[in-house]
């Protein structure tokens, strides 16, 4: 495992408040393939509603089948499917070949039809999971859906709400969505909060192998429950540029990570606002990591900023490595909140959003060329996609990739590893 | 707590909310006032917390009167250890908190299955801050966290949707697709006009 922590700049401001970016690397240890992996427990959970006929569900029920070949009597699963209804086609079991058989029998009966109770399925699935939680296991929720949660628990806010709750009880939650029709903010969300994985399925050829990916992630789990701890000096505040989870008890922050995979690489930007002070004054930084299998233990990582005058802090060198990656980030933001408001008709405040950050980019961006360039193409999406009403493929696309920068993912919106070859 | 303050910018640059809000919400009681008004103010921790926790009520469709009340009830240091989000475990399994919720929703699982059929309403532990959603088919009903509220005779179910303290949208689920992204267009506008005119 390595820790790597990258510092914005070295002095913060005796007499104002400073902000400054703190970036934490981490990279999980390499999975023993000789040793026994993780069981998992997983529900797979898909959305049967009328939209969902024809191509869709026969994509997912073939998904379905290729996840039941990867896993074996070592791990449980359970399927269900929902509509208006919620039936639990295969109840959680060991993935025994009778059972596993079993449940593709009764999946090929299955059709579509119905409208939507995505939280009814997912809370059902989850229920699966939890049934067969065990200490030593890898629990997850797979969500599949095409639509919108429109009958049961439709507040966004709350089923993050349960997918918060649910993580911090062991069961992890991912979702897929397919189409043009899903809300993805509502599945970001909850994978977000979930401790999972959120993907964008544009076609539904896609839908087998994204199941398969992130199902053969949860096989390679070396690092459960992930979690940075981050000591901070009094008066010192954080936020996490991104969708992760931030918790806090005085002094001590906390970022959830999720379930780590082998050599998987996880960067997590934060900002933290200091207070004034004095002179020569040290402010320390300690960032350590914990996981529930004891993969992430090591040395704590420190990071310090000294308070000088405003010269000392005007004059000192960036890091342009850094500066990067923190501007792609809010420029990832931005692009999902542009989003957001140009499906909700305020074209002018997704424009005027993008231009505000390509011109804090500018601010701090010096000659350098990747942040001038960044800069320019926010300025131009903000003068021609984001100015007119996209389409919403479009719309699904840029806030999927925007995801997938915030969330360390890389382009097929898998796990970044330092060996991209170190895959299940 | 710490003496640390905020000036009134860096306070909504961390909150993410605007100047405007901030007045607000000191005018409507539910942040104290700094003491000073102009460059000169300060704030502090409490207030930032107590921003983070009307954002996350509002989130939850609270009514800015229940917002205050709950408000008014925490401390600095209570405020500031709730807006950081739960700490320690969890004091119930998995499996009870999805029997609980789904208990309380009338959510069960049909068809073929494994599993029993859920247990009665779990009485969980009042969380922190508790959630009230609006499940009915006659006319306005509340449910609180221990489970109380009879699930309605009929399918049809009507979610209060508070936008301001004088403003709110009653919708009859379920919608069609198209007819929640309306929905959800609707509330983005109208919460940012009634935004706007808030001194």
């Amino acid at each position: 495992m390595t820790l790597e922590i990258r510092q914005d700049r070295h002095y913060i401001r005796s007499a104002s408040r400073s902000t400054r970016h703190l970036l934490v690397r981490v990279v999980a240890p390499a999975g023993d393939r000789r040793a026994e992996r993780l069981p998992i427990t997983v529900a797979l959970v898909l959305d049967r509603s009328g939209s969902m006929a024809g191509l869709k569900i026969g994509l997912a029920k073939q998904a379905v089948d290729r996840a039941l070949s990867a896993i074996d009597d070592r791990d449980r699963f359970a399927v269900v499917v929902y509509d208006d209804q919620i039936d639990v086609v295969a109840g959680l079991a060991p993935a025994a070949r009778e059972a596993k058989d079993r449940a593709r029998e009764r999946l090929g009966a299955i059709d579509a039809r119905g409208t939507t109770n995505l939280a009814g399925g997912w809370l059902a699935g989850c229920e699966q999971v939890a049934l067969g939680q065990g200490d030593e296991r890898v629990a997850r929720a797979l969500l599949l859906t095409d639509g919108l949660a429109n009958v049961g628990i439709t507040d966004p806010a709350e089923l993050e709400h349960h997918a918060g709750e649910l993580r911090r009880r062991g069961v992890a939650t991912s979702t897929f969505g397919v189409g043009a029709d899903f809300d993805e903010a509502l599945l970001q969300g909850m994978a977000s909060a979930g401790g999972g994985h959120f993907y964008y399925i544009e076609r539904p050829a896609q839908i087998p192998d994204l199941i398969a990916s992130e199902l053969g992630e949860a096989l390679d789990v070396v690092a459960r429950a992930a979690r940075l701890q981050i000591l901070l000096p009094p008066g010192v505040d954080a936020r996490v540029i991104g969708p992760r989870p931030l918790l806090r008890s005085g002094d001590c922050w906390a970022v959830e990570l999720g379930d780590l995979v082998s050599r998987q690489e996880l960067d997590v930007l934060l900002a933290l606002n200091f207070p004034h002070g004095s002179d020569g004054d040290e402010m320390p930084v300690r960032v350590s990591a914990t996981d529930a299998d004891g993969a992430l233990a090591g040395a704590p990582g420190v990071a310090g900023w000294t308070y000088a005058d405003h010269r000392t802090n005007d004059a000192q060198p960036r890091d342009r490595a850094l500066d990067r990656i923190v501007a792609s980030n809010h420029a990832a933001r931005a692009r999902q909140e542009a989003v957001r408001l140009n499906r909700g008709g305020d074209l002018a405040g997704a424009s005027r959003l993008l231009r505000d950050v390509a011109r804090k980019i500018r601010g701090y961006a010096g000659d350098d060329p990747q942040l001038l360039e960044l800069a320019d193409a926010l300025d131009r999406e903000a003068a021609v996609e984001f100015s007119v009403p996209m389409a919403e493929p479009t719309r699904k696309a840029v806030h999927a990739a925007s995801y997938r920068v915030l969330a360390s993912r890389d382009v097929l919106g898998r796990a970044r590893r330092s060996d991209p070859d170190d895959r299940a | 707590m710490s003496d640390v303050s905020y000036t009134l910018a860096d306070l909504c640059d961390l909150a993410g909310v605007t100047p405007r809000t901030v007045r607000y919400y000191v005018a409507e009681g539910l942040l104290r006032s700094p003491g000073t008004s102009g460059p000169g103010a300060r704030y502090g921790e409490g207030h930032l917390a107590r921003l983070r926790l009307i954002r996350r009520l509002q989130r939850e469709h609270l009514p800015l009167a229940e917002i205050r009340r709950r408000l008014a009830a925490l401390d600095d240091d209570e405020a500031i250890a709730l807006a950081g989000g739960p700490a320690g475990p969890p004091p119930d399994s998995a499996l009870d908190y999805v029997r609980g919720v789904l208990a309380r929703r009338g959510v069960a699982a049909s068809g073929r299955s494994a599993v029993p059929p859920p247990a009665a309403a779990v009485a969980l532990p009042a969380p922190a801050i508790e959630r009230r959603l609006l499940v009915d088919s006659s006319g306005p009903q509340w449910w609180s966290a221990d489970g109380s509220l009879t699930p309605p005779p009929e399918r049809s179910q009507w979610e209060r949707i508070v936008i301001s303290p004088d403003v709110e949208l009653h919708v009859r689920r379920p919608l069609t697709r198209s007819q929640n992204r309306a929905v959800a267009r609707l509330l983005d506008e109208a919460r940012r006009l009634l935004e706007e005119e808030q001194p």
